[in-house]
């Protein structure tokens, strides 16, 4: 009936979408190496009243038209991957990345996803796994534990079994952690369990070594920390609901106008 | 015949204009946490229709629209640390090529896709002072100066192409079209940071007030006519 009453009711839409993204934020605010999102808005359709340009008198031209606006839209959900803070565990497993790379996991059943969390565990096999048991690529393998004193990662990611062999100390090379980062990393899709799967938009992983260009140091006896900032999520929180209270004022008012024209005729 | 019915034609006029304010202020609402979004004002004009030759007397001044100028005031600006989010403190738009067409933008939430150029939200590619694409390294940190030259590493890799106009039209998706030629732009572009809508939303409640209360005072002035109109009618009853 009125184009007012949509136009409001896509910016209430909006500002609920926004606040989805929010509460995600804060509910992840203590998650391992997990990474904020933004929902981000543009302006829809305007129609074309009148186009600016055209001959309003034989010398003059209407310098910027009649348009109206339908409303606004969502964009898209950014995720931010600025890095979070590290915070000291002492667990020999716990791997935290300083830069800009992902460790690769195997998925169960086939693929292939990539995390920020390096809170890892050795499963009965003695593999690397994520706290689901799916496995760090390429394989790092534990063996023997009964020899083994302790498991030493450095930056560069070699893994170093530290064993105890008769009184005698003795070090084995179990292979190197790769780290693997992307042209594009806000369009990479997140599917939960703190994983990440490669796009189109994203583009091909790229592999490197931990600790050369950019790809980031390996801290061991760390966690990255969600990047999470509560007192800028509280804020969001506070304009997500204003906007939302003023838009549906627009529908109020609108509805206020409507019944003035209902009255007209008594 | 007692009551004119050309006063309630032009009270109608009216009220259609109330309700176009309102569709004008209910986008501007909408869009008021839209990066880069520029409010949008409605102008009225009135407009005299040719005396009636068998009535010069009355004299009708109907209120008409005039145009709806993007209003180009700075918005504040957010900070978001995201080292590909760019805002225009001043005046321009970044120049965006659609298709073989280029159009403009103050949203400045870039990315850089697969291939490594940098684009927009809707994966439109940003052009250069060359209108050239802007190709970047990713494995390169991006510095990006309040010019909008774009250094990696120390070397100068592109300059964004900022442009001004005196008026421009909104075609949705944060997207301008100019008209006439650019103009003078005087700014600085800001890294890591996020122009906000410039819509106030205090202004545009009054202006929502403003909207309801015009209509209802039409509303009221109809409704007397329209009493007036009965009781002359009645006149004849007796």
């Amino acid at each position: 009936m009125i184009r007012a009453l949509w136009t409001s009711a896509t910016g209430m839409e909006a500002q609920q979408t926004n606040l989805d993204v929010i509460s995600n934020n804060i509910a992840n605010v203590n998650t391992v190496g997990f990474k904020r999102s933004r929902a981000n808005f543009e302006d829809l359709i305007y129609q074309n009243l009148k186009d600016p340009g055209v001959l309003s008198s034989t010398e003059t031209r209407v310098p910027s038209g009649i348009q109206i606006g339908l409303g606004v839209k969502l964009s898209d959900v950014s995720k931010e991957f600025s890095q979070g803070s590290l915070k000291k565990t002492d667990r020999q497993f716990d791997l935290a990345i300083q830069g800009r790379g992902f460790f690769k996991i195997e998925l169960p059943g086939g693929g292939e996803a990539y995390t920020r969390a390096g809170n890892f565990n050795v499963d009965n096999e003695g593999y690397l796994v994520t706290p689901e048991g799916y496995r760090l690529s390429p394989n790092i393998q534990i063996t023997s534990p009964e020899t083994l004193v302790s498991v030493t990662i450095s930056e560069n990611g070699n893994v170093i079994a530290v064993r105890n062999q008769g009184g005698t100390q003795t070090t084995e090379d179990l292979g190197q952690i790769k780290l693997y980062r992307f042209i594009n990393p806000s369009g990479l899709q997140a599917v939960g369990q703190n994983l990440f799967k490669q796009t189109d938009a994203s583009g091909d992983p790229i592999e490197g070594d931990p600790n050369t260009d950019g790809f980031g140091k390996i801290a061991q006896g760390f966690l990255e920390m969600s990047n999470v900032n509560i007192v800028e999520e509280m804020i969001n929180l506070i304009v997500a609901q204003r906007a939302y209270e003023i838009n549906s004022k627009g529908i109020t008012t609108g509805d206020e106008m409507l019944r003035t024209v209902s009255t007209l005729k008594s | 015949m007692s009551v004119n019915f050309q006063s309630l034609y032009v009270l109608a006029s009216g009220g259609e204009r109330a309700f176009e304010q309102l569709n004008t202020i209910s986008n501007n609402i909408a869009n008021v946490n839209t990066p880069g979004f520029k409010k949008i004002l409605l102008k009225e004009m009135s407009q005299k229709i040719p005396d009636n030759p068998g009535q010069s007397k009355e004299l009708f001044i109907f209120p008409r629209f005039e145009d709806t100028p993007v209003v180009l005031s700075q918005g504040s600006i957010r900070k978001t640390d995201n080292p590909l989010d760019l805002a225009i403190n001043g005046d321009g738009f970044f120049k965006v090529k659609v298709g073989n067409k280029s159009i403009l933008t103050r949203n400045g939430h870039f990315h850089i896709d697969k291939d490594g150029y940098l684009v927009d939200t809707n994966y439109n590619y940003i052009l250069d002072k060359q209108d050239k694409k802007i190709k970047l390294d990713p494995t390169k940190d991006i510095t990006i100066l309040e010019n909008g030259d774009i250094y990696q590493e120390g070397n100068l890799v592109a300059s964004l192409n900022i442009l001004n106009f005196y008026s421009v039209k909104p075609i949705g998706s944060s997207y301008y079209t100019p008209n006439g030629n650019p103009k003078d732009a005087n700014f600085k572009v800001l890294q890591g940071f996020l122009e906000n809508s410039n819509v106030n939303p205090i202004k545009s409640m009054v202006e929502l007030i403003n909207a309801q209360r015009r209509m209802e005072m039409y509303g009221t002035m109809m409704r007397s006519l329209d009493s007036l109109q009965q009781k002359s009618n009645e006149i004849g009853k007796a």
